[in-house]
C-alpha cells in the first residue's frame, strides 16, 4: 500500500465521515430528545437527492435546485412531525420502528412510481467539477473536496446553535430530560417540530450534495440510514459531538477497511485465504466496532450527560402480564381454530393448489419465527431487530451441509439448531448487556454482521445465494420431497412450537421472564438472576429461529443472504406487533395477515408497497395492541370488572 | 454470639459528596434496628449497599458473618437478605399471589424448569397465602397488584418480604404515603412480626420507630451520629438538636 493511495482513501473516508455526520445529526437529536426512533430518516435523504434532481430538471441551475429543494425536505420533514409522529412520541419504541418502517416502504416505493425505478444522476456545478491536486501528487475530485468542507462547516454551525443559542440550549436540555423541560414551561411541542424539520433538512442536504457523484435511486437511504444508526449509537444517543466523532471515526474505519483489509490479512495468511476472509471482515468492522464500543460503554462513547438509560422500558411496566391459557376462551379456541384452518388449506380446492400450498407453508415457517419473537419481545422486554439472523443461520446450515451432500434431517436439524444457539449466547453475552434503544441497536449489528458474512461467502453463492439440490432427506428417505407432506410437516412444527413456547410462559422460567419484564430490579432483589433467565430465554428463541430457517431452505430449496436483511428483521417485528404481542397466536395471526396481504396486494399493483405503507402507519396510529390485543382488550374489561365485583377487604 | 449484619466502615461518594461516610454498624439476631435522620442523609444509599443496587467504595458488609460486599444482589438475596421499597415495587401485572408466589419460587428449588404450570403450584401457593393472611391481604390475592390501593401495595411488599423467609429484612420507609390508620395498621403488624427475624428499619414516622426499634443509629451527613435504644438517643442532646428537635418537642 502506498502512501499516496492511503492519502486518497484518508480523503474518501472523511467525506464519508462528514456525510454521515450530516445525516447522524438530526437522527440523534430527534432520538436523544423525543426519544423517537426514526426509521424514515434514511428516505429523508433520499427524498432530498431526488427533489434536487427534480429541481433541477425544471431550473437548469444547481444552486437553485438545492435551495428548492431543501426547502421542500424542511416542509416535508415538518408535515410528518405534525400529521404522524407527535402522536407517536409517547408511544414505545416498537410502534415508533413499525410506522416509520411504513413510511419507508411508502417513499421508496413512491419514488419508483413518480420518477421510475431507473438510477437518475444529479451534474454538479460545471465550476467545481475538476479535479485538484493533491501535494502528494495525484488529483482528488474537487466535488469530494466541497463535501467534505460544507459538512465541516455545518458541523460547525451546529456546534454553535447548539452550545450558545436559547434553542441550542433547549435541545440540549431536552435531550436530558424532556419531561422536566415541557415542566418548566417551554413550549416543548414546538421545540420538537423545529428539531424535527431541521434534522430532515439536515439529512436532505446529505443526500442534495452525494447525488453528484452517487446514483439517485430507490433504496439508497436503506444503507445509509443503517451506517447513521450505528454511529449515533457508537456516539452516545443525544450528543451532537458524539455523532461527529463517531461519524468520521466510521467513515474512516469503512473506507480504509475496505480498502486495506486483504492487504493487512496478507501479513497473517496466505494470498487466498485473506481475499476471501479480507472483504467479509471489512463491511463487517464497523459492526464489530459498534460491538466492542457498547460492550465497554453500554451507552456510547459520549452519552448526554444525565441521560436516564432506556427510560421508556417503563412503557412496557403498564401492560399486564398475560398467561396464555387453555382453558380460557381465547387461549384454547383461537389457536385451535388457526391450526384447524390450516390443516384444512390443502383441501379447501382453492383451485392453483400449488400455489396456495406453498404460500400457506411460507406462512406456518415465518410463524415459527413470530412466535419466539414474541417470547423475546412479548414475555422479556427483549425488542431484537435481528431475529431474521437467526433464520439465515438455519437456512445456511441446512444449504452448506447439503451442498457437502449432508443432507439428512437428522444433521442437518440439529446443526441448524446448535449453530442458532452457540450464536444467540455468543451474542447475548455483549447485548444482554444493554438496555433499551442499544439493545434493539446491537441485535442489529450482530445480524449485519452475520448478513455480510454470508454475501461473502463465495464458495456458497455469496450475494446470489445458494440453491439446494433437493429437500432434506430423513433417515435416508426422501420424505420431504411431496410438497403435502411437506406441508403437514412444517404445520406439526408450528403446533409443536406454539405448545412448547406456551409451557414455556407459564412454566417457573417463564414466570421470572414475565417478572422481569415488569420489573427485573425487584427480580434480583427476590434472588433471581435475571441476566441468566435472559440468555436462556433469547437462546430459546434463537434456537426457534433457527428451526424456522431450516425449514424456510427446505420449502424454497434455496437459502440467500436476503432471508437475514434488516428490512426482515423489521418486517418480523410488524407482523408481531400487528397480530398483538404476548399471546403466541396472535404472532400467528399477524404473519397470516402480513404474508397473505402482501401476496394480495403484490398481485394486485406492481407498486403495492405506497399502499401497504400507509396501513402500517394506519395501524399504529389507531390500532395500537394489533389483532390479538383488541381481543385482550375484551378480556381486561371482563376481569376489572370481577376484580371490583370482589370488593376491598375492610 | 454471630451479628446478623455487621457494616465495617462503609463509604460511598457521589462525585465529591460523601453520602456514606464510615458507617460501622451492628444488628443482632431478633433486633429491630431502626435507621433515622432527616432527608438526605443517605438512609436508602445505606440500604442500596447492604442489598447490593450500589457497591460501596470502602468497607466491608457482613451478613450473618460472611463477607457479602462483593456479591452481586441476587446471591445476596438468595442468601435470605429482603428488602422492600420505598416507593413500590411491585410487579403491577400479576396478581397479588402471584407477586408472593414469585418471591417463594426463588426459596423453592430451580426455577430452570421450562414445563408444568407455575401458577397452579400448590406448595408455592399455600406459602404465598399464607404470608398474604399474615399482612391482612388474603382477601385480595386473585386481584390484579396494580389495582390495589397504596397502603394494601405498601401492605404487599411486606408479605412479599414474608414469603422470601427472611434471615434478614431490610424495610425502606415502609410507611411512605400512608395514612394514619395505615400506618397503625402496619405498626401493629410489624410488632407481631418482631423478633421472627431481624430488621433493619428506615422510618420517618417517630411513632413507628420508637414503638418498634430495639436500637436507633441516627445518620446525619452519611455519618452514624449516635446508636443506642430508643431512651438513650431520646436524651442524647446531639441528636435532638441535629434531628429530633421540633418533632418530639
Amino acid at each position: 500500500m502506498s502512501l499516496s493511495l492511503f492519502v486518497v482513501q484518508l480523503l474518501n473516508g472523511l467525506q464519508l465521515g462528514v456525510l454521515l455526520f450530516l445525516i447522524a445529526a438530526g437522527l440523534t437529536l430527534v432520538f436523544g430528545v423525543m426519544d423517537f426512533i426514526n426509521l424514515a430518516h434514511g428516505v429523508q435523504y433520499m427524498l432530498g437527492a431526488y427533489l434536487a434532481v427534480m429541481f433541477y430538471a425544471m431550473t437548469g441551475s444547481f444552486v437553485a435546485a438545492l435551495l428548492l429543494a431543501l426547502v421542500v425536505a424542511l416542509a416535508f420533514g415538518l408535515v410528518l412531525e405534525f400529521a404522524i409522529f407527535r402522536h407517536l412520541y409517547q408511544r414505545n419504541h416498537l410502534d415508533h420502528v413499525i410506522a416509520t418502517f411504513g413510511i419507508i416502504l411508502f417513499l421508496n416505493s413512491g419514488v419508483k412510481l413518480l420518477w421510475g425505478a431507473a438510477p437518475l444522476t444529479l451534474p454538479m456545478p460545471e465550476a467545481l467539477s475538476g479535479m485538484l491536486a493533491l501535494p502528494t501528487g495525484q488529483l482528488y475530485p474537487m466535488w469530494r473536496v466541497v463535501i467534505i468542507a460544507t459538512g465541516l462547516a455545518v458541523a460547525g454551525l451546529l456546534y454553535v446553535l447548539v452550545t450558545y443559542t436559547r434553542t441550542g440550549m433547549l435541545v440540549r436540555a431536552g435531550a436530558t430530560n424532556a419531561a422536566m423541560v415541557s415542566a418548566l414551561g417551554v413550549n416543548i411541542r414546538r421545540l420538537f417540530m423545529v428539531v424535527f424539520g431541521f434534522g430532515a433538512m439536515l439529512a436532505g442536504f446529505a443526500g442534495i450534495m452525494i447525488a453528484p457523484i452517487l446514483s439517485v435511486e430507490p433504496g439508497m437511504g436503506d444503507t445509509v440510514l443503517i451506517l447513521a444508526f450505528v454511529v449515533i449509537v457508537i456516539g452516545g444517543i443525544g450528543s451532537i459531538r458524539g455523532a461527529f466523532v463517531a461519524a468520521l471515526l466510521i467513515g474512516l474505519v469503512d473506507t480504509l477497511g475496505r480498502s486495506f483489509a486483504v492487504d493487512i490479512l496478507r501479513l497473517f495468511m496466505g494470498p487466498s485465504p485473506a481475499r476471501t476472509v479480507g472483504p467479509a471482515l471489512a463491511s463487517m468492522l464497523i459492526y464489530l466496532l459498534m460491538a466492542v464500543v457498547l460492550y465497554a460503554r453500554p451507552a456510547g462513547l459520549f452519552p448526554a450527560k444525565g441521560r436516564r438509560d432506556g427510560a421508556s422500558a417503563s412503557n412496557a411496566a403498564t401492560t399486564l402480564a398475560e398467561v396464555a391459557d387453555w382453558r380460557s376462551f381465547a387461549g384454547f379456541v383461537i389457536p385451535a381454530a388457526i391450526f384447524l384452518g390450516f390443516a384444512v388449506v390443502p383441501f379447501a380446492g382453492l383451485g392453483t393448489e400449488s400455489y396456495i400450498l406453498s404460500i400457506a407453508t411460507r406462512v406456518m415457517i415465518m410463524a415459527i419465527a413470530v412466535i419466539a419473537l414474541d417470547l423475546l419481545v412479548g414475555y422479556g422486554a427483549m425488542i431484537s431487530f435481528g431475529h431474521a439472523a437467526f433464520i439465515g443461520l438455519g437456512a445456511y446450515a441446512a444449504g452448506i451441509l447439503a451442498s457437502h451432500g449432508i443432507g439428512d434431517t437428522l444433521i442437518a436439524l440439529p446443526a441448524a439448531l446448535a449453530v442458532s444457539a452457540l450464536f444467540a449466547w455468543l451474542t447475548g453475552l455483549v447485548i444482554l448487556r444493554t438496555r433499551g434503544v442499544y439493545f434493539i441497536m446491537i441485535t442489529l449489528a450482530f445480524s449485519q454482521m452475520v448478513y455480510f458474512t454470508a454475501s461473502s461467502l463465495a464458495p456458497y453463492g455469496g450475494d446470489d445465494g445458494l440453491t439446494l439440490s433437493s429437500r432434506s432427506t430423513v433417515f435416508g428417505f426422501d420424505a420431504f420431497r411431496s410438497d403435502l407432506v411437506f406441508y403437514y410437516v412444517v404445520l406439526a412444527a408450528l403446533i409443536g412450537v406454539f405448545v412448547l413456547c406456551r409451557a414455556i410462559v407459564g412454566s417457573r422460567f417463564g414466570r421470572v421472564l414475565r417478572g422481569a419484564k415488569d420489573n427485573p430490579v425487584r427480580m434480583e432483589t427476590l434472588g433471581y438472576p435475571v441476566f441468566r433467565y435472559q440468555l436462556m430465554a433469547y437462546v430459546i428463541a434463537g434456537m426457534l429461529g433457527g428451526l424456522s430457517g431450516f425449514l424456510l431452505a427446505n420449502a424454497t430449496e434455496f437459502v440467500s443472504p436476503a432471508y437475514m436483511s434488516w428490512q426482515r428483521s423489521g418486517e418480523l417485528i410488524i407482523m408481531l406487533v400487528m397480530g398483538g404481542m404476548g399471546s403466541l397466536y396472535g404472532a400467528i395471526l399477524g404473519t397470516v395477515v402480513f404474508l397473505v396481504g402482501e401476496e394480495w396486494l403484490s398481485n394486485l399493483t406492481e407498486h403495492w408497497k405506497v399502499i401497504f405503507g400507509p396501513l402500517l402507519v394506519l395501524l399504529i396510529l389507531f390500532f395500537p395492541r394489533g389483532l390479538g390485543g383488541l381481543i385482550a382488550q375484551l378480556r381486561d374489561m371482563t376481569r376489572r370488572s370481577i376484580s371490583n365485583e370482589s370488593g376491598r377487604h375492610e | 454470639m454471630t451479628p446478623a449484619l455487621q457494616l465495617e466502615g462503609l463509604c460511598k461518594n457521589f462525585g465529591g459528596l460523601r453520602v456514606t461516610d464510615n458507617v460501622d454498624l451492628t444488628v443482632m439476631p431478633g433486633e429491630l434496628h431502626a435507621v433515622i435522620g432527616p432527608n438526605g442523609a443517605g438512609k436508602t444509599t445505606l440500604i442500596n449497599q447492604i442489598s447490593g443496587l450500589l457497591a460501596p467504595d470502602a468497607g466491608r458488609i457482613l451478613f450473618a458473618g460472611e463477607d457479602v460486599t462483593a456479591l452481586p444482589v441476587y446471591e445476596r438475596a438468595a442468601r435470605g437478605l429482603a428488602r422492600s421499597f420505598q416507593i413500590n415495587s411491585i410487579l403491577p401485572g400479576f396478581s397479588v399471589l402471584e407477586n408472593v408466589a414469585l418471591a417463594a419460587q426463588a426459596r423453592h428449588g430451580s426455577s430452570f424448569r421450562f414445563t408444568g404450570d407455575a401458577a397452579g403450584e400448590t406448595a408455592l401457593n399455600e406459602q404465598a397465602m399464607a404470608a398474604l393472611a399474615e399482612v391482612g391481604l388474603e382477601p385480595r390475592a386473585r386481584v390484579l397488584a396494580g389495582y390495589l390501593s397504596h397502603g394494601e401495595k405498601r401492605a404487599l411488599e411486606l408479605a412479599i418480604a414474608l414469603a422470601m423467609q427472611p434471615k434478614l429484612l431490610l424495610l425502606d420507609e415502609p410507611m411512605a404515603g400512608t395514612g394514619r390508620d395505615e400506618s397503625e395498621r402496619l405498626i401493629a403488624l410489624m410488632q407481631r412480626l418482631k423478633g421472627r427475624f431481624p430488621m433493619v428499619l428506615v422510618e420517618h414516622d417517630m411513632n413507628a420507630v420508637f414503638a418498634l426499634a430495639d436500637r436507633i443509629s441516627v445518620l446525619i451527613y452519611g455519618r452514624v451520629l449516635a446508636c443506642g435504644t430508643p431512651d438513650e438517643v431520646r436524651g442524647n442532646p446531639q441528636v435532638v438538636a441535629a434531628y429530633l428537635g421540633d418533632e418530639m418537642a
